[in-house]
C-alpha cells in the first residue's frame, strides 16, 4: 500500500444554479491576460448541450484520454498520443481543438457610447475580437447553449445522447418535457493525468502533497499534446506567451487556508473540498480495468482515513498528521465513500478524475406517465389538459425513477460509463433523503414509510441527517476542509532550502516565464 | 713600422674575413630552427642563403638590415610566406648567421663546387612512397586517423582537390598544389615548423612526428600528382531535376500529413449559416 493524499473536490449539482459566478471568479483571478482571454479554467454548461469547447465529450473527434490498448492485457495507452503515433505527427499535433471550438473572444467599444456625437440615432458599441482587435460577428461564447438555447444545434448534438434510441432523443426535446442541468467542470485533477502522459517536455507534474496538477511555465514548449490528450479539454494554449495553461486549483490560496476562487464563491455552496488518501500501486490496475468495474475500481483506489493500518502506512510515507485529520473530516469522503453519492465525470476517459459529482435529482423528480380517467390527482401535480401528466409530488416519486422524464441512460452515460443501476442507486438515496426530510418537516410522509425508503435505499437515518445537513446547513468550514499546507517540506524534499536562505519567501521566486519559441 | 701597420690591419682585414665564416654561421644555425625553412643552395620554404647573398651584396647596412629581420621577423621581401621572429637568438650569433650568408657571394664559386659533393639530407623522394603511406597521409589529413600529440587534423582548415577527401575547410590555403609550390622538403618544413602564426600556436603543444609528416607529405604529394584529373561530377540538369522532383515529394507527402488535420470548428455548419454584417 503506498498512501498519497489528493485535495480533491465533489459538486453538488442539484444545488448549482447555473449562475456561472464561478467562471467569473476564476476568470478574474486567473485568466483576464493577453492569450488568456478565451479560457475558462472554470467553465459551467448546460446538458443536454455541446459544452465548452463545442462536442469536448466526443473523443473521435479530440483523441483525447486513455484507451485500452488493443491485444494488450489490461494495458491502457493514450488516445492521441504514443512513441509511433509521436513519430509520425512530430511538429504536428492534428486533432487540437480551433480557435472556433473554443469562441473568439470578444469585448465592445463601450467608448463609442460616451465619445459619439450626437445624431439621430443612438451609438451602438461594437463587438471587437480579442485576438485581432477588429470588429467582429460574435459567432460563439463559451455558454452559448445556456439553458438549452439552441437546441437544434447544441443539446440535439451532445456527444452523451449517443446510446439513446431515436424516440428517446426525441421525447427529451419534447417542449412539455424538457429538462436541463447545470454542469461546472474545473480540471479534475485526475490521478492518472493524461496531460501529464502526453508531454514531450515533461512540463507537466502532479504535485505530491496535494494531487494539483500543474504546468511548468518555464519547461513548457508549445507542443500542445496536452490539449489534445486532456479528454476535458482543460489544459488551454496561451498564444501570447506560448505556454499552456490550466487550473491551478489556485494553490497559492489552498497553501494559505484558502478556498479555491470558484468554490469560496459558488453562490448555490455546491462544492466541497477535502483531502482523500488513495492507494498509488493500485492506479495503473484501476485505469485499465474493464469498462464495467472502472467506477468501482477507481472508488476502491481511495482509503478509509480512519483505518489504522492507513494512518500509519500513511504516515511512513510522510504524509503530515494534519493532512490526515482533513482527511478523517473530509466532505468529499463522506460524499465519495461513506455515503456513495458521488461518481465522477466520464470515468471511461480512465484518467480517473478526482472531481466527483453528485447527480442531479432535480430533472428526474417530475415524473410523467399517461393520465389515467377520474383518477384523483394528488394537490400539487400539475394538469397540462391534455394526456400527459406531470406529477411532481413525492406521492409517486418511488417508484417512478424509471418513467423519469430525464432519461436515466443519459445520466448514466455522463457519471457512470453506461451503468443505469449505479445512477439509480444515487438517486434512489438522494430521494430517500428528501423524502425522509419530508417526513421530517412536512409531515405528510409516514415515519414508517421514509424509514423504509431510507432502508431500500440503503441508507440509516443518521446517515439522512448527516446528507441533509452537508448538503443543506454546511457552513464554510465543513465544505473546505483545507489541511495546513506544508510546503516548506515538499521543497525540501527536491531541493536544498539553505542555498537561498535569507532571501525572501523559501527563494522560489523565478522570474517571469519568456516566450519559449 | 709602417710595414708593422699594415700587417695588423691586413690581418685584422683578413680577421674580418676569417670571422664570417660561412662555417661557423651554419654550426650556429644548426642550433637554431633555420635549417628547417632555408638551405645554402636550394629554396625550401624561404630563400636560399645563396639568393640571400646575392640580392643584398651590394647594399651597405644589409648585415644589421637582415639581422633585425632574424630577430624580429619579416614579411613580403620574397613573397607571402612570413619568417616567423627568433626573439629567443641573441643579436651578436644572429650578426654571425648574417654575415655568414652574406659572405657566401664572396666565395661562391667554391660552395658550389662543395654543394655538389653534399648529400641531400632527409629529402622527400617521391619514388620509395608506397600506396600505404598515401593512404595513411590521406587518414591523417581528413582525421579518420588522429595525430599521435593530439594536434588538429589538417582538414579543419585546409582543403584539397581530391576524389577520396570530400570537403576541408577553408580558413587556411587549399593545399591542392602546394607540391608544386614548395617541393617535398618545404612542405615538410612547414609540417616541422610552422612559420604561420595560427598554424604554429595550433601545433605549439602538438607537434607532428617525422612519420605522420611523411604519410602527410606523401599523400600531398600524390594529390597534387592527381588533381588534373579529378574534376567535380557533372550533374547537368540532373541536379536540378532532382530537384524539383524531391521538392513535389516533400509536398505530396506533407499534403498528406496535413489532409487528416482538424482545419474546422465543430460549429463550421452553424457559423456559416450566421448573418454577417460585413
Amino acid at each position: 500500500m503506498n498512501v498519497r493524499s489528493q485535495v480533491s473536490m465533489v459538486f453538488h449539482l442539484d444545488k448549482c444554479i447555473g449562475c456561472h459566478t464561478c467562471s467569473i471568479a476564476c476568470k478574474n483571478i486567473w485568466t483576464d491576460r493577453k492569450g488568456a482571454e478565451y479560457m475558462w479554467w472554470n467553465n459551467v454548461e448546460t446538458k443536454p448541450g455541446t459544452g465548452y469547447p463545442t462536442k469536448w465529450e466526443d473523443q473521435s473527434i479530440y483523441k483525447g484520454g486513455w484507451q485500452k490498448t488493443e491485444g494488450g492485457e489490461n494495458e491502457i495507452s493514450l488516445r492521441g498520443a504514443g512513441k509511433r503515433k509521436g513519430l509520425l505527427n512530430i511538429f504536428h499535433n492534428p486533432n487540437m481543438p480551433v480557435i472556433d471550438d473554443y469562441y473568439e473572444p470578444f469585448t465592445y467599444k463601450y467608448l463609442d457610447l460616451i465619445e459619439s456625437p450626437s445624431m439621430d440615432d443612438q451609438p451602438t458599441a461594437r463587438p471587437v475580437s480579442l485576438i485581432t482587435g477588429r470588429p467582429i460577428d460574435i459567432k460563439m461564447g463559451p455558454n452559448w447553449d445556456d439553458d438549452l438555447s439552441g437546441t437544434q444545434d447544441f443539446a440535439r448534438k451532445d456527444p452523451n445522447l449517443e446510446n439513446l434510441s431515436p424516440a428517446e432523443q426525441e421525447a427529451m426535446f419534447q417542449l412539455e418535457r424538457m429538462a436541463f442541468f447545470y454542469l461546472p467542470r474545473i480540471c479534475n485533477h485526475c490521478l492518472n493525468p493524461a496531460c501529464v502522459a502526453s508531454c514531450p517536455s515533461g512540463a507537466i507534474y502532479k504535485r505530491g502533497e496535494d494531487g494539483v496538477v500543474l504546468i511548468n511555465q518555464n519547461v513548457c514548449r508549445a507542443w500542445r499534446m496536452c490539449v489534445t490528450a486532456c479528454p476535458y479539454k482543460k489544459s488551454y494554449y496561451n498564444w501570447n506567451t506560448g505556454k499552456s495553461e490550466k487550473c491551478i486549483l489556485c494553490y497559492p490560496r489552498i497553501e494559505a487556508g484558502y478556498a479555491p476562487a470558484c468554490m469560496h464563491s459558488c453562490v448555490g455552496r455546491i462544492r466541497y473540498l477535502g483531502v482523500l488518501l488513495y492507494d498509488a500501486d493500485r492506479i495503473e490496475q484501476a485505469a485499465a480495468s474493464d469498462d464495467s468495474e472502472l467506477v468501482q475500481k477507481q472508488l476502491d483506489l481511495l482509503l478509509d482515513p480512519c483505518d489504522p493500518a492507513v494512518i500509519a502506512a500513511a504516515k511512513e510515507n510522510g504524509i503530515a498528521d494534519s493532512t490526515l485529520h482533513a482527511a478523517q473530516n473530509s466532505p468529499v469522503y463522506k460524499f465519495v465513500k461513506e455515503w456513495k453519492l458521488a461518481l465522477p465525470l466520464h470515468p471511461e476517459f480512465r484518467t480517473l478524475p478526482m472531481l466527483f459529482y453528485v447527480p442531479p435529482l432535480l430533472p428526474v423528480m417530475a415524473t410523467i406517465r399517461e393520465k389515467i380517467k377520474d383518477q384523483k390527482l394528488h394537490d400539487i401535480a400539475k394538469d397540462w389538459e391534455d394526456t400527459w401528466l406531470y406529477d411532481t409530488s413525492t406521492q409517486e416519486l418511488w417508484g417512478a425513477i424509471d418513467q423519469a422524464r430525464f432519461p436515466l441512460k443519459y445520466m448514466a452515460n455522463l457519471f457512470s460509463n453506461g451503468d443505469q443501476n449505479l445512477m439509480k442507486e444515487k438517486l434512489l438515496k438522494l430521494m430517500a433523503v428528501r423524502i425522509y426530510r419530508r417526513h421530517k418537516t412536512v409531515g405528510d410522509v409516514t415515519e414508517e414509510k421514509s424509514n423504509q425508503v431510507l432502508k431500500e435505499a440503503g441508507l440509516t437515518p443518521k446517515m439522512a441527517e448527516a446528507i441533509y445537513a452537508l448538503t443543506s446547513l454546511a457552513k464554510f468550514d465543513d465544505r473546505f476542509v483545507i489541511p495546513a499546507a506544508h510546503r516548506e517540506q515538499a521543497i525540501e524534499m527536491m531541493e536544498f532550502t539553505g542555498d537561498v536562505k535569507g532571501s525572501t519567501g523559501f527563494g522560489f521566486k523565478d522570474q517571469t516565464a519568456k516566450r519559449g519559441l | 713600422m709602417k710595414i708593422l701597420i699594415s700587417i695588423v690591419t691586413i690581418s685584422f682585414f683578413f680577421g674580418q674575413f676569417v670571422f664570417a665564416d660561412f662555417n661557423q654561421a651554419e654550426s650556429l644555425m644548426k642550433k637554431s630552427d633555420c635549417l628547417a625553412c632555408h638551405s645554402k643552395t636550394q629554396k625550401i620554404v624561404g630563400p636560399s642563403f645563396e639568393e640571400i647573398s646575392k640580392k643584398y651584396k651590394n647594399e651597405k647596412n644589409a648585415s644589421t638590415q637582415l639581422t633585425q629581420s632574424v630577430i624580429k621577423g619579416s614579411q613580403g621581401k620574397w613573397g607571402a610566406i612570413p619568417m616567423p621572429p627568433h626573439p629567443t637568438l641573441n643579436e651578436k650569433d644572429a650578426q654571425t648567421m648574417i654575415e655568414g650568408i652574406l659572405s657566401l657571394a664572396n666565395t661562391e664559386e667554391n660552395s658550389k663546387k662543395k654543394e655538389k659533393n653534399e648529400p641531400e639530407a632527409s629529402t622527400f623522394d617521391p619514388t620509395t612512397v608506397t600506396q600505404v603511406d598515401i593512404e595513411k597521409g590521406q587518414f591523417y589529413f581528413e582525421g579518420r586517423l588522429r595525430f599521435q600529440n593530439r594536434g588538429p587534423s589538417c582538414i579543419a582548415c585546409h582543403h584539397v582537390k581530391n576524389d577520396a577527401v570530400i570537403g576541408g575547410g577553408i580558413l587556411a590555403k587549399d593545399l591542392t598544389s602546394v607540391f608544386s609550390r614548395l617541393g617535398g622538403r618545404g612542405v615538410q618544413a612547414i609540417l616541422g615548423q610552422p612559420p604561420f602564426a595560427v598554424m604554429e600556436q595550433a601545433y605549439l603543444d602538438h607537434p607532428l612526428t617525422p612519420d605522420e609528416i611523411y604519410a602527410l607529405v606523401a599523400f600531398l604529394n600524390d594529390a597534387d600528382q592527381k588533381h588534373l584529373y579529378q574534376t567535380p561530377k557533372d550533374y547537368g540538369a540532373g541536379l536540378v531535376l532532382s530537384g524539383v522532383f524531391g521538392a513535389i515529394v516533400l509536398m505530396v507527402f506533407f499534403l498528406f500529413i496535413g489532409a487528416r488535420r482538424k482545419r474546422f470548428s465543430v460549429n463550421q455548419d452553424i457559423f456559416k449559416r450566421q448573418i454577417k454584417s460585413q
